[in-house]
């Protein structure tokens, strides 16, 4: 039996769900608990992946059963991130709610276009947006404006399986930017107006736009992902991936003759990458400025594997004249473990954010459920 | 703020039905182990009731037993007081040597006795009969003693009857006859005297 309070939804002992975000390169997990004045971040691991593909093969969901196990999580619910490839978006307009038209219909079909695909097939998500200002007061039409995500059931049901064959029951998926924006929400509060996450992945960097408290835009740019980073990186500097990550994860302090010329190659590479991710952020922001005329910039988060590279943050805060700040998964709850308070923890933010997720209450059960022998079974089974 | 959940509703439908069903499952469970001590808890009860039922049957066969063993116990009280009192009656009864001693010495030289009779008379009132027998503690039984016998002459047989009654052991005696006969050639005088005699005339005295 579980309870929701607040964002998260707890089990037996305090113990939220496990979040799971599957990036293309590694696999994140994060688990928080309840204690006095909020959450704090319990368990956090991060594992290289096998197979670089965007949905989790079921033996891969077995190694991470048996690693949750090993490293101490709590109970077998868990939250998925929905793959970035598999998740489809669009911002529409719809009737009002009380205008008794099949909105939630209308919102599906009209998604199901926009990608091309079978509405019947698709699960789909939406909610209003903030009344865009028109000069005059005037609206665009009688309806609302609205922002839908949806994911198809193949996707969902491949997801599903993989991890239920594992001993793991998901409780929900949701999309990464949605777990992003509701858990950096106390970091934006207070600076009021248009804020932005960066989420600086892998296969690709997603920006996201929170307005007030509703994400309104959110966009992948794979141009702005570390793994095209690496791709220009790679080549000119004559190292594999295995030694880039090596040189940017070490001390900035050693500072050899063979060091200080691979820095300058990755400085010069890093502000390349941060001006296609700099330029990226501006279209977005231009955008939202148009949607919203006259509302202030508020704050810059970066967050994911690539928010913590050396001087990304200032390029890009420069490029778009705002501070930008790399986000720590201890800055998303109340309180941190110590052992999870490190340098290049930036991907785990992901995982923590959808810790977050109230469970799946329509369903029944909030997730979080603590089953310490089930996740044991789990883990032996892996 | 919001959040979402991408899993298609027919799978959270079914898991949640699969929910349901678990949780019906235990509850069913418990149910059932409920119902089962409640089963067990009845069975040992019964056990008990029926081991009641046999320790009350056997009482009661012990009790048939018993009565069977008083009733027979009973039977034999009756016999054995019937044997007491045909014992008593036998072993308690007068010396009636001394009566005949006492016969004896009161007839004196001059007079014979030939039949000396005694029989009971039965079970009859005490003196004047106002009074209880039982409740004074007396014996109500009587004899009647019927004495024959020669004298020489008819004082001589009156002078007996005298004797006994001058012993007040007797409650009458009545010369009942006396009548002149021939006994080896002499002259005497057959008589024949009744007398009465009560139990308990003694203790009372």
């Amino acid at each position: 039996m579980t309870i929701s309070l607040s964002n998260i939804s707890i089990g037996a002992g305090g113990w939220s769900p496990i979040g799971v975000d599957f990036g293309q390169r590694s696999v994140k997990a994060a688990q928080c608990r309840r204690v006095r004045g909020g959450w704090k971040l319990m368990r956090a691991v991060s594992i290289p992946r096998a197979e670089r593909t965007a949905l989790p093969t079921p033996a891969e969901c077995a190694r991470l059963a048996g690693v949750l196990y090993r490293r101490g999580f709590e109970g077998t619910d868990v939250v998925l991130a929905a793959p970035a490839s598999a998740v489809l978006s669009s911002i529409m307009d719809l009737p009002p709610r009380g205008s008794g038209a099949p909105v939630d219909t209308i919102a599906r079909m009209e998604l199901a276009r926009a990608h091309k695909r079978d509405a019947a097939a698709l699960e789909v998500a939406w909610w209003e947006l903030p009344d865009p200002a028109r000069p005059g007061g005037t609206r665009a039409s009688d309806g609302v404006a609205a922002m839908a995500v949806g994911m198809t059931h193949e996707h969902a049901g491949a997801l599903l399986d993989a991890m239920k064959g594992a001993g793991l029951n998901v409780a929900a998926i949701e999309p990464l930017p949605m777990a992003l924006a509701r858990a950096a929400l106390p970091l934006c509060a207070g600076t009021g107006g248009l804020s932005a996450i960066v989420d600086v992945g892998w296969s690709a960097a997603t920006v996201s736009l929170i307005h007030g408290t509703t994400l309104i835009y959110t966009r992948a740019v794979e141009e702005a992902g570390l793994k095209k980073f690496y791709e220009r990186a790679l080549p000119r500097m004559g190292l594999d991936e295995a030694r880039l990550d090596r040189l940017l994860a070490e001390s900035e302090n050693i500072k050899t003759s063979e060091r200080r010329g691979i820095d300058r190659e990755v400085h010069t590479q890093l502000e390349a990458h941060a001006a296609i991710l700099s330029r990226e952020l501006k279209a977005s922001l231009t955008y939202a400025g148009h949607r919203y005329p006259g509302v202030a910039r508020g704050s810059l988060l970066l967050v994911g594997g690539g928010a913590e590279l050396a001087g990304l943050a200032q390029h890009v805060g420069a490029a778009i004249e705002a501070t930008a700040t790399p986000v720590a998964p201890a800055m998303l709850a109340a309180e941190c473990d110590a052992a999870l308070v490190m340098r290049g923890a930036g991907g785990l933010c992901g995982a923590t954010a959808l810790t977050t997720h109230p469970g799946n209450r329509a369903g029944g059960r909030a997730g979080g459920g603590v089953d310490r022998h089930a996740l044991e079974a789990a883990g032996r089974a892996a | 703020m919001i959040s979402v959940n991408l899993i298609p509703a027919t799978r959270r439908a079914a898991a949640a039905s699969e929910r349901r069903i678990r949780a019906w499952g235990v509850v069913g469970s418990l149910y059932a182990l409920v119902l089962l001590g409640v089963c067990a808890a009845m069975a040992a009860d019964s056990g008990e009731v029926r081991q009641a039922a046999e320790a009350a049957q056997r009482a009661q066969e012990r009790l048939a037993k018993v009565d069977q063993d008083l009733t027979k116990a009973r039977s034999g009280l009756n016999a054995t007081r019937v044997q007491l009192e045909a014992a008593r009656a036998v072993g308690k009864h007068p010396d009636w040597s001394r009566l005949l001693g006492a016969l004896s010495m009161l007839k004196g030289e001059r007079v014979v006795l030939t039949t000396f009779e005694l029989t009971s008379a039965g079970v009859a009132p005490e003196g004047d009969g106002k009074t209880d027998a039982k409740a004074d503690g007396t014996k109500s039984r009587s004899y009647t003693l019927r004495v024959a016998g020669l004298a020489e002459e008819a004082k001589d047989a009156s002078a007996f009857v005298a004797a006994l009654e001058a012993t007040q052991v007797f409650d009458e005696v009545l010369l009942q006859e006396a009548k002149a006969a021939r006994f080896n050639d002499r002259d005497v005088v057959t008589f024949r005297v009744g007398a009465v005699l009560r139990e308990g005339r003694e203790e009372k005295r």
